[in-house]
């Protein structure tokens, strides 16, 4: 499959949110759609049809694998679909649960924000490959 | 019959008397006769009591007339003699005085014997009638009379005389049969005796005829020289009073010494010859005399004995001492030894001697060589109990070794006996013999005093080994009186006491009071009661209290005491004191220790119980064990220990068991309890083995509840995932921004912006290293990070640690040498954190080498451990600090914290996770200068390759 273009992202912090922004779309070139909850996810999800879903994992509400478990709840999610989480420390536990939900990939938080989208882009080249 | 009558009358031969001759002068002239007489005839004579006109006395009783008479009781008349023919041819007729006529009347006694006649005569032949017959008959009555009278006289003369005599041999008898001398003699200076029964001999051994008139000695010559003017006064004095004497002296016997004589008399006076003449009774008192001054000498013997037995001296020495003293002087010796036998050893164990003598106590002789062998070598059962020997030079006494060895002049000696058994000898010895030998009551005294000697001894010795056994008593024993009157007094005790109460026995045997001045204010009142108390029930006094000294201060003492009530209302407890200072120290401490324990106990937050191991029955537990149960106390101690227990926890309370069982301790494990209303909780058990002071095994068990704990550690856990969230995401937004800056996302930025973004950009990173650490640091201290542990080679992983160490590589310009391959050893390691350790190792290394110098990284493998080194080139880490390198927060130096900047906490979590991991992070000082950091590691034996 080519290049992804389109990528939800769902991160409850707006900085955080603005940044990855200017450096997915503005710096990557990706299509996104940023969401502040989970919620809003499954709500955008279905219009949106990402290739690529970036969960940030601790959010209020929902968080990243409840979001995950009912984003797949709605079927909003193919064998197509790369989901990766995001966050701050990964610990060998939490990768090893990530995985049991089907999540092989996970972007530490802080993320350099320059190299972002190549990153994604590997990991997609690596999931399709 | 009739010649007894007629010398009844005791008249013939006694003269002419003139009563009779009265009679015959009035016969003669009544009658006008030229012859009247009075005749008595005898055996053979006529005796004239009476004659008038007759100038013979007597004539023959055959030519009598009056013969003739006393045929018949009738007067003879006889006429005419001429013409009688009984008298025709008498020569009394025929010649002078030529009787011719005759009247005579017979005399009779009262008893009608016929003694002679009052007859007539005249030279001329007479009628003679009736009357005159009558008239001769009345005078020869009146003779009768008279002749009867002075026979009854005589005869009752008679009979005085013979009573008068048989009084006088009676008398005679009595003073020859008197143990006394009755004596009679002159008042002059040689008592010259007049008279002496014949006793005097046994007195004096000389008869009575040698001392009267001072035939051969005088009786004042034998009297005791020193006697004499005693007894001399003594009759002078009763001469002078008229009154008697009484004086006792000695004579001197002929052939027996002296003998002691009783003298009383009294002077009679009137004596025509000897106007003073001394009567008295000499009585042999040497018997008596010899009894009384026996008795007088037992008497001072045991006047003598009383002064011993009771004297003054306190002393058990001091007793004896005088004791020998007295009887050296009492029996005039020179020695006076109380001796100590022991087999064959004689030991002076004290003497009395004159200053001049060579013995002293202590000296020891051969038994054999003493006098006192004698008294010891007898049989035991029946041994010469006493020995006395006035004179020692008789050839008896030769023959032992005693007399050669100590030539003695006397010696006596008795055996002196404790408990029962021969103790030594009491003995007196003198160089002098002694002539008169040992008398009675000198033997009594030695005896006596031996038996004193042994009494004393045996209760001095029982009162010394008494003294002794007291001594070695850590306390007290004693008498306490308490008067009615209120007074108090030891009056006993042994002679702690003084350490005890500062007062000596016998200061305390006057007055108890100074004790109780000693005893603790706090404690007296509670002494005094109990005393008092004692007193009123007799119960046993026991008390505990403190007595205080001014160099020890107070001490505790137990005492204990047994009271008994005396006739005087006293109370007299007879006890025991006890310093139990240690003890009650010992046990104060460890009440109080107790105490604290309990409190402990009582008070944990933590559950503690005690089982007994067999049965699981609770034995004690604390408030905390069943406070989270909801069941009360007395439901608890009803309940099994899987009534509280889920039964899933079955495996692992056979585990805790099975290594309580072999460790002596078990846990700490984590399992659940169930509570009264059947919800559950979470605890943390751990417990160890205790044996009890009865052998049994019991099993103390912590138990904490540690729901609140679980839900602290959830609550941490979620503050640390929030903190670490909340954190990281502003850096997040910090440093994706700067990255865009820095990345020109919004366009070129001048040198200047880049610069700074630089710095911002650095410092974000150092912010975001320090969150880390932190959070690590708090999971790895709280267990919260699990290690994952996994078998895989080591070489990987310490190049991938030297791969994120690369960065700092080129900013310190620090090269890390490393040998061209790694050993192949397996480790069972998480290997991310392993990574994190040798990293912070690695950093820390780069971070304190000198520019230039590289940080050598080795592996060397010690056995079954393999031992990571890295090693640098810089200055090393000081003694001081090494102790603290491992410690949080620690840094060498905090002036040089901007230079070489870190959180402090690289060393401390690395030491942490080596440790999860089973091995173990060190330092030590590099040879040649640097630090050396190892770390090591348990090597996982690899299979045989193939």
């Amino acid at each position: 499959m080519s290049a992804p273009e389109k990528v939800l992202y769902v991160e409850d912090d707006p900085d955080i949110r603005e940044i990855a922004t200017l450096a997915l779309r503005d710096v990557g070139g990706f299509t996104l759609k940023t969401c502040e909850s989970g919620d809003e996810a499954l709500r955008s999800v279905q219009a949106f049809a990402p290739q690529v879903i970036l969960l940030d994992v601790m959010m209020p509400g929902m968080n990243g694998p409840e979001t995950l478990a009912a984003l797949r709840e709605q079927d909003a999610i193919t064998d197509s679909t790369l989901v990766m989480f995001m966050t701050a420390k990964v610990h060998p536990d939490e990768l090893q649960r990530y995985k049991k939900m089907g999540v092989e990939h996970v972007i530490s938080k802080p993320f350099d924000p320059m190299t972002l989208a190549d990153e994604i882009r590997l990991i997609w080249d690596g999931f399709n490959g | 019959m009739r010649q007894r009558a007629l010398d009844e009358t005791g008249l013939l031969d006694a003269g002419a008397e003139e009563r009779f001759d009265r009679i015959t002068r009035l016969a003669c002239h009544t009658f006008s006769v030229p012859i009247a007489l009075v005749s008595l005839i005898d055996r053979d004579r006529q005796w004239f009591k009476s004659r008038q006109g007759l100038d013979v006395t007597e004539t023959p009783r055959s030519v009598s007339f009056c013969g003739h008479t006393i045929h018949e009781s009738k007067p003879l008349i006889v006429e005419d003699t001429l013409a009688d023919e009984r008298f025709v041819d008498n020569p009394l007729v025929t010649d002078a005085p030529g009787i011719r006529f005759y009247a005579g009347a017979p005399l009779h006694t009262e008893s009608g014997c016929r003694l002679g006649t009052l007859c007539l005569i005249d030279r001329k032949p007479r009628s003679f009638d009736s009357t005159q017959v009558a008239l001769l008959k009345e005078l020869a009555g009146m003779v009768e009379d008279l002749i009867q009278a002075d026979t009854r006289h005589l005869r009752h003369a008679t009979v005085m005389q013979e009573q008068i005599q048989a009084s006088h041999d009676e008398m005679t008898s009595l003073l020859n049969n008197m143990p006394g001398v009755t004596y009679r003699c002159l008042a002059d200076d040689h008592r010259t005796m007049l008279y002496m029964s014949r006793q005097v001999e046994t007195v004096s051994g000389y008869p009575a005829d040698d001392l009267i008139g001072n035939q051969r000695v005088s009786y004042a010559g034998l009297i005791h020289r020193d006697d004499a003017p005693t007894c001399h006064e003594a009759v002078k004095k009763a001469m002078a009073d008229n009154s008697e004497w009484h004086v006792e002296y000695r004579v001197r016997h002929r052939t027996k010494g002296w003998r002691w004589v009783e003298d009383r008399g009294r002077c009679m006076r009137g004596d025509p010859d000897h106007p003073a003449l001394l009567e008295g009774f000499i009585v042999d008192i040497t018997r008596e005399h010899d009894a009384l001054q026996q008795l007088e000498q037992h008497h001072s013997a045991l006047m003598l004995l009383n002064d011993i037995a009771f004297s003054a001296q306190g002393s058990l020495d001091g007793k004896i001492a005088h004791a020998l003293k007295k009887a050296r002087g009492y029996l005039s010796a020179d020695l006076a030894i109380l001796s100590q036998i022991e087999g064959t050893i004689y030991t002076v164990a004290r003497v009395d001697a004159r200053a001049d003598s060579p013995i002293n106590a202590g000296q020891q002789f051969a038994l054999g060589d003493t006098w006192c062998d004698l008294l010891m070598s007898g049989e035991e059962s029946q041994g010469t109990r006493e020995c006395f020997i006035p004179d020692a030079s008789q050839a008896e006494y030769h023959k032992h070794p005693c007399y050669q060895v100590n030539p003695l002049g006397s010696y006596a000696g008795v055996v002196v006996e404790v408990d029962g058994r021969p103790w030594g000898t009491l003995n007196v010895s003198s160089s002098r013999i002694r002539p008169q030998g040992y008398d009675d009551s000198e033997k009594l005294f030695l005896r006596l005093l031996a038996s004193w000697v042994s009494e004393v001894l045996t209760n001095g010795l029982g009162q010394d080994r008494l003294k002794k056994l007291m001594a070695e008593l850590p306390g007290i024993v004693y008498q306490f009186r308490q008067f009615p009157d209120g007074r108090m007094v030891f009056p006993f005790s042994s002679p702690r006491i003084e350490e005890l109460y500062g007062l000596s026995p016998d200061q305390a045997a006057q007055d108890a009071n100074p004790a109780f001045g000693r005893i603790h204010p706090e404690d007296l009142p509670a002494v005094n009661a109990s005393i008092e108390h004692s007193a009123q029930t007799l119960a046993d006094w026991e008390a505990t209290y403190r007595v205080g000294r001014a160099d020890r201060g107070y001490r505790w003492i137990s005492g204990h005491a047994n009271p008994e009530r005396l006739r005087d209302g006293s109370i007299l407890w007879h006890g025991y004191l006890q310093d139990i200072h240690e003890q009650q120290q010992a046990r104060l401490a460890l009440e109080q220790s107790e105490a604290r324990l309990r409190g402990l106990f009582e008070f944990s937050p933590i559950g503690i119980a005690l089982n007994d191991l067999e049965s699981g029955q609770f034995i004690d537990f604390n408030h905390a064990l069943i406070a989270p149960t909801g069941y009360t106390r007395d439901e608890f101690v009803q309940l099994s220990y899987w009534d509280v227990t889920p039964e899933q926890y079955l495996q692992d309370e056979e585990k805790a068991l099975a290594e309580l069982r072999k460790n002596g301790r078990y846990g700490p494990f984590e399992k659940e309890c169930i509570r009264q209303d059947g919800s559950r909780y979470p605890v943390r058990l751990q417990g160890m083995l205790s044996k009890e002071l009865d052998g049994r095994q019991v099993i103390w068990s912590l138990v904490e509840d540690i729901s609140e704990r679980r839900k602290l550690d959830k609550m941490k856990g979620q503050f640390i995932a929030t903190v670490s969230h909340e954190l990281r995401t502003p850096l997040t937004s910090i440093k994706g921004s700067l990255g865009l800056l820095a990345g020109g996302a919004v366009g070129e930025l001048p040198e200047k912006a880049r610069t700074l973004l630089a710095t911002a950009e650095r410092n974000t990173r150092r912010l975001m290293l320090l969150i880390n650490d932190l959070l690590d640091m708090e999971k790895l201290v709280a267990g919260k990070m699990s290690m994952n542990l996994q078998r895989q080679a080591l070489g990987p992983l310490l190049n991938d640690a030297i791969d994120a160490v690369s960065e700092y590589r080129h900013s310190h310009n620090v090269d890390i040498q490393t040998p061209v391959e790694w050993p192949a050893v397996d480790v069972n390691v998480d290997g991310p954190r392993l990574i994190q350790a040798l990293t912070n190792l690695l950093s820390n290394a780069m971070k304190f080498s000198p520019e230039a110098e590289p940080v050598d990284v080795s592996v060397v493998q010690h056995g079954d451990r393999v031992e990571i080194c890295i090693r640098d080139h810089g200055p090393g880490v000081s003694s001081e600090f090494q102790e603290r390198l491992f410690q949080r927060f620690s840094q060498a130096d905090a002036t040089d914290s901007r230079k070489l900047p870190g959180t402090g906490l690289g060393l401390a979590i690395t030491r942490e996770i080596c440790q999860q991991l089973g091995g173990q992070v060190g330092y030590r000082d590099a040879e040649g200068g640097g630090a050396s950091f190892y770390i090591q590691l348990q090597v996982v034996a690899r299979a045989p390759s193939g």
